[in-house]
């Protein structure tokens, strides 16, 4: 397939996986001047999550709180017991004619998938998404190894032939606009140019019918790994996946070790939360729940069927009892729609192929956070990624927990005794009436009267440089308490 | 797999969750039910689940038309007809060759099974129709499982799928599905709506990959 030549960069860097450490407050401020993608992002993401809040209330009324912690403690349940979950669905796995590979880092995943396709003579590959593969970066590794592979999401193809990268976990061209679509349709498909979503669809599925018929391999990653009979489910919308999974004769699944769940019924109470949480959808237009190739009597589907475990750091994670629970996350992408600083920063800034709080704290844990010290700053700890999570992983406590880590240094001289003034203040009634009316008065005397203080003096400025600082109200809470007449201590 | 490799990678977890044992495995308990939402018990519980089924199914996109046992042929030659569908596939199911195969040739629709060769399938067949193996009210979804009498393809390569689903095979939620974890299908799907993507600017397109119309054929049965 022909490519551009010059791939997309941000900031002298690759758009993903940049080469040395990478600092998300400059690549963020190239995507913060961008105002089209600032809007596109800003719609998408505030309509998914309201979409998500909606479903949520209208399926499970007030208990939602209390289901999100349930499905959480199922996840964390399997994780503690990885060790026996993994080996019960190996054996299942291949009782049932899978044939399951296990890699420990990335480069194994990518070879056990490159030797299965030479082995199988394959020229193309049919592939659909899975954040697995963008991690191991397993395309480029086939293409490498003359296998052509093409991506049949529609955005992950849109993405492949403009040479782009995803920029969030379920709208992976959340980015991208009708016009840029069009452009590559013309230059890389020969297509007519038309910026009709409904056309440029058509374009899609002509030319990618074409590869189902042809391919040789099918590729997928997966969502659960079901322990008590050896599945593996697959959730997907425009159909693809199911393509990929029923029409070459080989299907190769890459999946992360702690996608596994006990049981079905523990997949159930999963399903229920997955796509309200990540498109507001009751459930994928799609799940399936693929147990190893075809039967004998079966009329069709591949007649193997392999799956790729993939450790690649998650181990890692799992011995670190303090962020062990990060391994729970379903990939919904609903943390990412609801955090205000990726609304802002937008995928591409994280630098990774999972951005957002879940990317913010997984990122640093899989690739080390010596490469990514700056990505656990990436959060506001407002908690609305905590809030919207459907198994309820504190992400802002482990953001916590890994600024610490950043820091070793003790705090200069400055630092350490305004600290300590701070603590005094905070710590007597007396110090901070006095001190708040003070902080007041002299925010006043900067805004001259305005109620925002749109530019601090000095060293403040760069609190200031990308936001206004609102202005407490002129008279205290306790003062209007006391007016009113309530209570006073 | 050779058994080595294996328990390196088994020790390697073991490792990190700090045993050196495999332990023993309480399953856990949690209250399943605050999810699944049985229907109210009603007088006639078997209509109040058709109709919460044909609620949620028109509301992720499929269209459903409910007929009399009776009344199943001439429902489906209706629907090809209206929708001026000239070529079907259908699954083995016995019902197609008792009750569906003749009415359908008589209106000089084309019918055929499993046996047609790919290229067929992709460019020539209009709708593939299908036997549900169960349906689930509380999601709207139809449920088709690979076997013997269902191929794969015949619900996912035509822009149609038609799915017979009998009442009786409707369940009230996910968690009353019986899928033997000891010896499920190669493929089970739930299909709830017809293929969509909104990767382009959030535009909803129908018709991605998979079929891009679900028509479900609810009798009693």
């Amino acid at each position: 397939m022909n490519r551009s030549s010059t791939p997309t960069s941000v900031d002298g860097e690759p758009i993903l996986f940049p080469r040395g450490t990478h600092d998300i407050r400059s690549r963020a401020a190239v995507f913060l001047r961008d105002e089209t993608l600032q809007g596109a992002v800003r719609e998408a993401t505030t309509l998914k999550d309201q979409a998500r809040r909606d479903v949520l209330k209208e399926a499970f009324g007030e208990d939602v709180d209390q289901i999100r912690s349930i499905a959480g403690e199922i996840k964390r349940h399997t994780i503690d017991h990885l060790d026996y979950y993994i080996e019960t669905w190996i054996d299942r796995a291949e009782a049932a004619g899978t044939r399951v590979h296990l890699a420990i880092d990335h480069e194994e995943a990518n070879r056990i998938v490159v030797e299965i396709a030479r082995e199988k003579n394959a020229k193309l590959c049919v592939k659909s998404k899975s954040m697995v593969t963008e991690e191991t970066r397993l395309v480029p590794q086939l293409e490498a190894a003359g296998i052509e592979t093409v991506e049949t999401d529609l955005g992950e193809f849109i993405i492949q032939i403009d040479d782009d990268a995803p920029s969030h976990i379920v709208m992976p061209m959340i980015h991208k606009d009708r016009k840029s679509v069009a452009r590559a349709f013309v230059r890389e498909l020969g297509a007519e140019y038309t910026e009709e979503p409904e056309q440029l669809t058509r374009i899609a599925r002509e030319h990618l019918r074409e590869k189902y018929r042809r391919a040789d391999v099918g590729i997928s990653g997966g969502n659960f790994l079901v322990a008590e009979s050896g599945s593996l489910v697959l959730c997907t919308n425009e159909g693809n996946g199911r393509f990929c999974t029923s029409a070459p004769p080989t299907h190769i699944a890459v999946v992360g070790i702690e996608k596994v769940v006990p049981g079905f019924k523990d997949l159930w109470l999963l399903l229920h939360l997955l796509a309200r949480s990540a498109t507001g959808q009751p459930l994928t237009c799609y799940s399936q729940i693929l147990t190893g190739p075809r039967r004998q009597e079966d009329q069709d589907g591949p007649t193997e069927m392999h799956v790729v475990l993939v450790d690649a750091g998650r181990t890692r994670i799992l011995a670190d009892p303090e962020f062990r629970e990060s391994l729970g996350c379903i990939r919904c992408g609903a943390c990412l729609n609801a955090c205000p600083v990726y609304r802002k920063a937008t995928g591409h800034a994280y630098g990774s192929v999972y951005s957002g709080p879940i990317g913010a704290v997984i990122t640093p844990l899989l690739q080390g956070l010596d490469k990514n010290p700056t990505l656990p700053e990436a959060s506001s700890l407002c908690g609305a990624c905590f809030e919207a999570c459907p198994v309820n992983i504190d992400l802002p406590r482990m953001l916590v927990a890994l600024r610490r880590k950043t820091r070793k240094r003790r705090g200069t001289l400055g630092e350490r005794i305004g600290l300590w003034w701070l603590r005094r203040v905070f710590s007597s009634v007396l110090f901070y009436r006095v001190a708040a009316s003070i902080q007041r008065f002299a925010l006043s005397c900067l805004t001259g009267g305005s109620d925002r203080l749109r530019a601090a003096p000095g060293p403040l400025s760069g609190w200031t440089r990308d936001r206004d600082l609102i202005l407490p109200a002129r008279r205290s809470f306790r003062k209007r308490w006391h007016d009113r007449g309530g209570a006073s201590r | 797999m050779k058994g080595t490799l294996r328990e390196i990678f088994l020790e390697r977890i073991r490792q990190a969750l700090g045993r050196s044992t495999l332990q023993p495995v309480e399953p856990l308990e949690v209250d399943h039910d605050l999810v699944r939402r049985p229907l109210p018990v009603a007088a006639d519980a078997s209509r109040a689940r058709s109709e919460l089924f044909t609620d949620r199914a028109q509301a992720v996109g499929m269209k459903v038309v409910t007929c009399q046992r009776t009344e199943l042929a001439t429902t489906v030659v209706n629907f090809l007809t209206e929708a001026q569908i000239s070529s079907v596939q259908i699954s083995s199911d016995p019902i197609f060759d008792q009750e569906l195969i003749e009415p359908m040739q008589e209106t000089s629709i084309r019918v055929v099974g499993n046996e047609i060769d790919l290229d067929t399938l992709y460019d020539g067949i209009e709708c593939g129709i299908t036997m549900a193996s169960a349906a689930v009210a509380s999601t709207g979804s139809v449920m088709v499982s690979a076997s013997d009498q269902e191929s794969r393809l015949t619900s996912l390569v035509p822009p149609n799928h038609l799915v017979l689903v009998p009442t009786s095979r409707i369940v009230d939620d996910l968690f009353d599905l019986s899928i033997s974890p000891k010896n499920p299908p190669s493929c089970v799907t739930l299909v709830t709506g017809p293929s969509k993507t909104a990767d382009i600017e959030g535009v909803l397109i129908t018709g991605v990959h998979g079929p891009g119309m679900v028509q479900i054929v609810l009798f009693d049965g």
